[in-house]
C-alpha cells in the first residue's frame, strides 16, 4: 500500500505526518536540527513511518515545508550577494521605504541590506516609466567592478532595474551577459520573479532571492540526498508562500517563493476543514508558544496579501506600520499576527493593569512551571493552574512539570499586586491573553468590513485547544471547530494543497471592455506556459484547474480588492463596476469615487493532489477526571477522547491528545463529526443532547 | 462584578478601543486616494470621551499628538453638547482648533441613548487646499489668508445628510476638487465607522463600564508619564538651535527653550524665542505643544500610552506672537519647519539630563519638493516629493542611513511612481557618500535625490531645512553637513535657497542634498574596522578615515561610487 509524507520544518519542531491510501495515519514531531535540517526531516520520518507499520519503500510521494530559509536570513548563513542596478539607484535597497516599525522608538536597528554597498553596482542604462528603452546598458563600464566583486567571492547576483516592470530586456540582457561571463556564479533576474511596479520591492524580492538561492538549492540536494538514503526515492513538492506547492525543481530555483511556508499550510489546511464542516464564514486561528494568527477564510478560500515582511518583529505598534524585516513583493497568505502565546509573560504594570505579551519566556527558560530557571509567570503556567493542562502530558514530552512553581510566579507577580488569589489570578492572565488574541481576529475581520461574530473559529496550534472556546465567547463566537492532528496542521495541509503555479498581468488601466480584450489573449498565452510548466512538476494525469482574479481600485488609490472572475474576464463591464462598488463599500464604508482601475490580472492553474482522508489517532476512552477552575468554583471535569464524542457532551470537560487539549468549558457542548472533526457549540435551548 | 472580572473588563475595554481606532486608520488609508495620505501616512485618527479628552490613538503622527485635543476644544465651543447623532465636524482654521490649512479634522460624535458618550477624530493632510502656492505648504505666504480655504468648525453633514453648501464653496476654491472630495469621503467613512463602533461599545458594556474604563486608560498614560520622568534628574536644561530662513529670506530664527524636570513633571519654557516671522513657517501652540509631547514620548522608555493623562504631566509655556505661538492673521503653512526645531532644541537641553539615550540631531526634517503644473497634454497636475533620512548618531549606535525622522515617519514615493504619475523622471535617488557626521558613532547619511522636470513649465515650491546651520553633534561628535538644493538649466548649476518658489522650464533639473546627521563622541574612538567597513563601502572617503577618525586605510582596495565624495557643493 502507498504512503504519503508530509514533514513541515520549524524552527523549534519539524512535524511529520504519514497517511496510508486506507486512510491510516501517524504522526510524530521530533526536534527540529538547524546545523542541518534534513537530519530532523529523516528523524521524524523514520518515527512516523515505524509508529504507523510501514516501510520507507512504500512512499510515493514527499510534501514538504521549511523555515530554512528564513533561518538563513535570520541567522545570517547565506552567501555574499552582488546587485546590478540603474546607474543612480544602487542605494534604492538600503534606503528602502524608510518608515520604522515602532513610533517614538530612537534605539531602533536597521536590518543590515543582504547586499553590501560595495557590489551594489550601477549600470548605465534606462527605461522609461511606459517600457520605452531611452539608453542600452553599457556593459564595458561595470564589467571590471563585476570581476572584482567575484573575485572576492560575490556567489550570486540580483540584476534589477528601474522601471524593469514594464519592460525586461535590459535585465535579461545583463543578466545573460553575466552568466556569459560568470558562468559559476547564481543569477537572479528581478523582474522574472515580480514585474510590478515599485522598484524597491522588486529589487529586494530579487535580492533574497539571490540570497537564498545557494542555501535552499543545497539543502534541497541534501534533503533529496539524505531521503533516497532512507529508501524513500517519491517525488518532493514544496509549500510555497501562497499556500500551493512546487516542485523541488522550481523550489531551488525561485526559493524566496517558500518562505511563509509553514504558516501558509496551516491556513490552507484551516480552509479545508472549513469546506469539510460546511463553514462558508470562518477565521483560522493558530496559537502556539510565542506567537497567534488569524486568517479570514471566506467561501472556504485562503485570503491572499501581496508583499510580506521576513526577519522582522512583530510587535510593531500598528498594523500600518510594517516589522521592518526584508521585503518580499510575493503573494501570501494573508495572516494578523500578535505575540501572545503559551510562552508569552504576565505583568501588572505601573498603573495596575494586567498585561499579558509580548515578551516570552521561549524555550529557555520556558514557562515557570518547568522548572528551568524561568521565574516569571506565563500563560502556560496559568493554564496549568486552572487544570486545563495535563500534568501528566507535559511531563510525557520530557519536561518535569512543578505545579508549584507556577503557583508561586503567579502569586508574586499577579495575584499581590492585583489583591487577587492565585485562582483568581490565573483566570485574569487567561482572560487577557484571550483579548490580546482578540485583536487579531478582529485584524482580519472588522478592519475589512465584516462582522467577527458571524464567523466560526478553526483552531490549530499546541496551545489553540485551551483558549478557543473562551476566546470565542469573548467576542460572540458561538461555533469552533478544532480538526484533528490540530498540532501538526500544516502538515496536513501540505498533503491536501495542490501544486500551484501563477502568473501575473500588469495592466494599470480604466476597467473597459477593450481592456479585457486584451487581457484575455495575454491570460490564455500565460495559461498555455502554466499548463506546460505544471505538467513538468508531477509526473501522471491529473486534471488542471484554473483560478483568475482581477485587482481592482478607483484611480488614484494604492491599495486594490481582489475580485475572482470566471474566464474569459471581458463579460460586463457594468457587472464588474456594480461587484466592485459593493464590495468597496462592504469594506471601507463609501464607494463610487470615480473611475474602476484595473491593476493587474493574476492567473493561478491547480493541479490537485489525490484527495487523502484524515483521521484523529484514536486510543482508549478514557475515565479520568481533572479538577478545573471556570471562575465559579473548582470542578472535577471528565478527561475525554475524541472517539467519546460521538453523541456530543455538554461541558464542563477536557479533550487530552498528544499534541493539544481541548478545553470545553461550562455552556458549551462538543461532539464529534465525519473526519474526526470537533466542534464545540455555545450552548442554546437546542444543544445536542447530553449523553451522559 | 467581582473584582477579577473588573480587572478583564478594564482590559477588554481598553484593548477594544484601541482596535477602533487602528481600525479607523486602517480603513481610512486603505480607501484614500492622495499619496500624501496613502503613501506618506500624513494622518492621524484618536478617540475622544465625552468631555473632549483624548483617550487612544489609532495610527498616529507624533507632530499631531497636540493637535487633537486643541480640535476638540474648539469644537466643543462651538457645539457645546448640541451635535446630534449622524452630524459630522469639518474644521482646518489653525486660529479655531487646526493646525496648518492642508491638516483637515473630522470629528463625528458617539451617541448612546440620546447622550453624546465620546467623540471619533481623524485629521489628515490633504492634498491640496487652494492659496496662491499649490499644495498649501508653501513657506513665503505673509498672512493666513493667501493660504487657502479656512474651515472654522462646520457641520460638513447633519443627522446622516450633506449640509447644503459646502461641498459646493469647498469645490470651488480648490485645485483637485474630486481628488479632494474623494478622500474628505474616505475621511468621512473612517470617522464615522469609528463613532459608531464606539457607540456599539457602549451599547455592550454600558456607559459606566466605558467611564471607568476611560479613566484607568487615562491613569495608565498619566502614570506612566509620571514614572518616567520622575527618573529624570531634577533640574533646568537650556539650548538653543537656529532655524536658517524665515520663509521669505535667510534670515536666522532663534528658538530658546528651558526645560525644567522637577519630581515627575517636565515644564517647557520657550522664553526667548524670536517674534512670530513674515513668512509662513510659525507654528501653532498646538503644534508646538505636539513637539514637546512626542519628544517626551520618544524618550521614554516603557511603552507608555499617549493620552490625555500623558498629556498632563507636560507643561508648555510658549509666549504668544512668537514663532511658537504664532498669533493672527500669521501664515502658519509650513510650521512643520518649527516643529522639528523645536524637537531638535528639546532634545538638545535634554541631552544635559538623559545623555544615555537622546541622539544628536538628524537631517533636519523632511524637505519638501513640490512641482505643480499642467502636463503636456493639458492635465493639471501636482507632485509631492518629500525627501528624508539621516538620523542623528545615538549613545550606543550610528544614525540610520535611509530611515525616516522619529516625528514624521514617513514613507517615501517609489521612484516607478512618481515616473507614472507625474511628468518627472527621477535621475537619482541614493546617500550622498562622506556625509555623515563624524563620531565615536557616525551620524546617518545625506539624501540626495535628482529630478527633471518633463513638462513644459511649473511652480517648484521648496521647504527645506538647515542650509547654515549644520545638524549638531554631542559628547564631541561633529556636526553633520547642511543641506542643499541645485537647480541645473541648459548646464548651468545654481544654488536655490532653502524655502523658495520658482517657474521651473521643460528639461531642468533639480538636485536636493538633505543634511546629514551629527556624530555622537569623538570620532577617533570609532572601532576601526567599522571606519574600514564604511570605506569599503564609499560610505566615508579614505582622506576622512584618516583626517577625522584618524584610521588609514590607503592599503585597502579603492570604493567605487557614482558620486564624487566630497564633490563641490557649489
Amino acid at each position: 500500500m502507498s504512503v504519503r509524507l508530509s514533514a513541515d520544518v520549524g524552527g523549534t519542531f519539524t512535524d511529520v505526518v504519514v497517511v496510508a491510501a486506507d486512510g491510516r495515519i501517524a504522526a510524530r514531531k521530533v526536534p527540529s536540527t538547524p546545523d542541518g535540517f534534513e537530519c530532523g526531516v529523516i528523524d521524524g520520518a523514520r518515527a512516523a513511518l515505524k509508529a504507523g507499520g510501514f516501510t520507507a519503500e512504500q512512499v510515493e510521494r514527499v510534501v514538504h515545508g521549511t523555515t530554512a530559509g528564513t533561518n538563513a536570513v535570520l541567522e545570517r548563513t547565506g552567501p555574499l550577494v552582488g546587485l546590478i542596478t540603474t546607474r543612480g539607484f544602487r542605494d534604492v535597497l538600503e534606503i528602502g521605504r524608510l518608515r520604522t516599525p515602532r513610533i517614538y522608538d530612537l534605539g531602533w536597528r536597521k536590518p543590515a541590506p543582504l547586499v553590501r554597498r560595495r557590489y551594489r553596482l550601477e549600470i548605465e542604462e534606462r527605461m522609461r516609466f511606459d517600457g520605452v528603452a531611452l539608453v542600452p546598458p553599457w556593459l564595458d563600464a561595470v564589467a571590471g567592478a563585476v570581476d572584482r566583486a567575484v573575485a572576492e567571492g560575490v556567489a550570486s547576483f540580483a540584476v534589477s532595474f528601474v522601471n524593469a516592470h514594464a519592460n525586461n530586456a535590459h535585465e535579461e540582457q545583463v543578466a545573460a551577459w553575466l552568466r556569459d561571463r560568470h558562468p559559476s556564479v547564481a543569477v537572479t533576474v528581478g523582474s522574472r520573479i515580480v514585474a510590478e511596479i515599485g522598484e524597491f520591492e522588486r529589487t529586494s524580492t530579487a535580492v533574497l532571492n539571490a540570497y537564498l538561492l545557494p542555501v535552499i538549492s543545497s539543502y534541497l540536494r541534501r534533503l533529496l540526498g539524505a531521503l533516497i538514503s532512507t529508501g524513500i526515492s517519491a517525488p518532493i513538492l514544496v509549500m510555497q508562500s501562497n499556500a500551493g506547492m512546487l516542485s523541488l525543481d522550481e523550489a531551488a530555483e525561485v526559493p524566496v517563493r517558500v518562505l511563509e511556508s509553514g504558516p501558509a499550510a496551516g491556513v490552507f489546511a484551516a480552509a479545508r476543514i472549513a469546506e469539510q464542516v460546511g463553514e462558508r464564514h470562518a477565521v483560522g486561528f493558530d496559537m502556539g508558544g510565542t506567537t497567534a494568527k488569524a486568517s479570514l477564510i471566506e467561501d472556504y478560500s485562503v485570503e491572499r496579501a501581496s508583499e510580506f515582511d521576513i526577519g522582522s518583529d512583530i510587535s510593531s505598534s500598528s498594523r500600518l506600520l510594517r516589522g521592518g524585516g526584508y521585503t518580499v513583493r510575493l503573494p501570501v497568505v494573508d495572516l494578523a499576527e500578535v505575540g501572545a502565546g503559551g510562552g508569552s509573560i504576565a505583568r501588572v504594570d505601573g498603573s495596575g493593569a494586567l498585561r499579558v505579551g509580548p515578551d516570552s519566556a521561549g524555550a529557555m527558560p520556558g514557562p515557570a512551571c518547568y522548572g528551568r530557571g524561568g521565574t516569571l509567570p506565563t500563560v502556560t503556567d496559568a493554564n496549568l493552574v486552572l487544570g486545563y493542562l495535563s500534568i501528566e502530558r507535559l511531563s510525557s514530552a520530557g519536561v518535569d512539570i512543578d505545579r508549584g512553581l507556577a503557583e508561586s510566579a503567579i502569586a508574586e507577580h499577579v495575584a499581590a499586586p492585583l489583591g487577587l488569589s492565585v485562582g483568581d489570578a490565573a483566570l485574569a492572565v487567561h482572560a487577557v491573553a484571550d483579548q490580546q488574541m482578540a485583536r487579531v481576529l478582529r485584524a482580519v475581520t472588522t478592519e475589512r468590513g465584516r462582522e467577527l461574530a458571524r464567523h466560526s473559529l478553526i483552531v490549530s496550534g499546541g496551545s489553540g485547544g485551551l483558549h478557543a472556546a473562551s476566546l470565542a465567547a469573548a467576542v460572540g463566537i458561538d461555533r469552533v471547530v478544532v480538526p484533528p492532528l490540530a498540532g501538526v496542521l500544516s502538515a496536513v495541509g501540505m498533503l491536501w494543497a495542490p501544486v500551484q503555479l501563477d502568473a501575473t498581468v500588469t495592466v494599470l488601466a480604466p476597467l473597459t471592455e477593450s481592456i479585457l480584450i486584451d487581457l484575455d489573449v495575454q491570460l490564455a498565452q500565460l495559461s498555455h506556459g502554466l499548463r506546460r510548466r505544471l505538467e513538468q512538476q508531477v509526473p501522471g494525469p491529473s486534471s488542471v484547474a484554473e483560478v483568475t482574479t482581477l485587482d481592482l481600485r478607483y484611480t488614484g488609490q494604492a491599495s486594490e480588492l481582489s475580485l475572482p472572475v470566471e474566464a474569459p474576464v471581458a463579460q460586463s463591464v457594468e457587472l464588474l463596476e456594480s461587484r466592485f462598488h459593493k464590495w468597496h463599500a462592504e469594506t471601507y464604508g463609501h464607494a463610487g469615487m470615480g473611475v474602476v482601475e484595473v491593476v493587474r490580472a493574476r492567473l493561478a492553474a491547480l493541479q490537485k493532489q489525490p484527495p487523502v482522508q484524515i483521521s484523529a489517532e484514536h486510543g482508549p476512552p478514557s475515565a479520568n477526571t481533572r479538577t478545573v477552575n471556570f471562575g465559579d468554583r473548582d470542578l472535577d471535569a471528565p478527561v475525554l477522547r475524541r472517539g467519546d464524542l460521538r453523541s456530543g457532551r455538554r461541558g464542563p470537560l477536557l479533550i487530552d491528545e498528544t499534541d493539544t487539549t481541548i478545553v470545553v468549558p461550562p455552556g458549551w457542548s462538543a461532539r464529534i463529526t465525519d473526519g474526526d472533526i470537533v466542534l464545540l457549540d455555545l450552548a442554546t435551548d437546542n444543544a445536542t443532547e447530553d449523553s451522559t | 462584578m467581582s473584582r477579577v472580572d473588573d480587572i478583564i473588563t478594564r482590559e477588554v475595554l481598553r484593548l477594544e478601543l484601541q482596535s477602533i481606532a487602528d481600525e479607523t486608520a486602517i480603513r481610512f488609508t486603505r480607501s484614500s486616494f492622495s499619496p500624501v495620505i496613502r503613501d506618506y501616512l500624513d494622518f492621524s485618527t484618536a478617540l475622544c470621551d465625552a468631555r473632549g479628552r483624548m483617550v487612544v490613538q489609532g495610527f498616529s503622527l507624533p507632530l499631531h499628538l497636540g493637535a487633537i485635543p486643541r480640535a476638540m476644544e474648539a469644537v466643543r465651543e462651538r457645539f457645546d453638547e448640541g451635535l446630534q447623532p449622524g452630524d459630522l465636524v469639518i474644521l482646518n482654521d489653525p486660529y479655531a482648533g487646526g493646525m496648518h490649512l492642508p491638516d483637515v479634522f473630522m470629528i463625528a460624535p458617539a451617541h448612546q441613548d440620546g447622550e453624546i458618550v465620546g467623540y471619533a477624530v481623524v485629521v489628515a493632510h490633504q492634498a491640496d487646499i487652494g492659496g496662491r502656492v499649490p499644495g498649501g505648504s508653501a513657506a513665503d505666504s505673509r498672512e493666513i489668508f493667501e493660504e487657502g480655504l479656512r474651515i472654522p468648525p462646520l457641520l460638513l453633514r447633519q443627522a446622516g445628510q450633506p449640509v447644503p453648501g459646502i461641498e459646493t464653496v469647498i469645490r470651488a476654491n480648490v485645485r483637485l476638487p474630486d481628488l479632494l472630495w474623494a478622500d474628505l469621503a474616505a475621511q468621512r467613512a473612517g470617522c464615522e465607522g469609528g463613532a459608531t463602533a464606539l457607540a456599539d461599545l457602549v451599547r455592550r458594556h454600558g456607559r459606566t463600564r466605558l467611564d471607568e474604563a476611560v479613566e484607568a486608560v487615562l491613569e495608565q498614560g498619566r502614570q506612566g508619564a509620571r514614572q518616567e520622568i520622575s527618573q529624570w534628574p531634577d533640574g533646568t536644561y537650556s539650548f538653543s538651535d537656529l532655524e536658517d530662513h524665515d520663509g521669505i529670506q535667510p534670515l536666522p530664527v532663534p528658538i530658546v527653550v528651558q526645560v525644567e524636570i522637577d519630581g515627575g513633571r517636565v515644564r517647557f519654557d520657550f522664553t526667548g524665542t524670536a517674534a512670530q516671522v513674515r513668512g509662513s513657517i510659525n507654528a501653532t501652540l498646538s503644534f508646538t505643544e505636539s513637539a514637546c509631547y512626542a519628544a517626551v514620548r520618544a524618550l521614554c522608555r516603557d511603552d507608555v500610552p499617549v493620552n490625555a493623562g500623558f498629556c498632563e504631566t507636560i507643561e508648555v509655556h510658549a509666549p504668544a506672537g512668537t514663532v511658537v505661538n504664532a498669533t493672527f492673521p500669521a501664515g502658519v503653512a509650513a510650521r512643520g519647519v518649527i516643529g522639528y526645531r523645536i524637537i531638535e532644541t528639546v532634545f538638545g537641553a535634554l541631552s544635559g539630563a538623559l545623555g544615555d539615550r537622546v541622539p544628536a540631531c538628524g537631517e533636519g526634517g523632511t524637505s519638501g519638493i513640490r512641482l505643480g503644473g499642467f502636463t503636456k497634454g493639458g492635465i493639471r497636475f501636482q507632485m509631492n516629493d518629500i525627501v528624508c533620512g539621516a538620523w542623528g548618531a545615538r549613545p550606543n549606535a550610528d544614525g540610520l542611513d535611509g530611515a525616516s525622522p522619529m516625528a514624521a515617519n514617513v514613507s517615501n514615493r517609489p521612484v516607478e511612481l512618481v515616473e507614472r504619475d507625474d511628468p518627472v523622471t527621477v535621475l537619482a535617488y541614493g546617500f550622498v557618500p562622506d556625509s555623515g557626521g563624524p563620531g565615536t558613532y557616525r551620524g546617518g547619511l545625506a539624501i540626495r535625490r535628482v529630478l527633471r522636470l518633463d513638462a513644459d513649465e511649473a511652480v517648484l515650491n521648496l521647504r527645506t531645512h538647515r542650509t547654515e546651520t549644520p545638524p549638531y553633534g554631542l559628547e564631541g561628535g561633529l556636526p553633520g553637513s547642511t543641506a542643499a538644493t541645485w537647480l541645473v538649466r541648459d548646464g548651468e548649476r545654481s544654488l536655490l535657497a532653502a524655502k523658495t518658489t520658482e517657474v521651473l522650464c521643460g528639461g531642468d533639473v533639480i538636485e536636493h542634498w538633505t543634511a546629514s546627521g551629527g556624530g555622537h563622541g569623538d570620532p577617533h574612538d570609532r572601532d576601526p574596522d567599522a571606519v574600514r567597513t564604511d570605506v569599503l563601502d564609499g560610505k566615508v572617503a579614505a582622506e576622512s578615515a584618516r583626517d577625522l577618525y584618524g584610521v588609514d586605510v590607503t592599503d585597502e582596495p579603492p570604493q567605487r561610487d557614482t558620486v564624487r565624495p566630497g564633490a563641490n557643493r557649489s
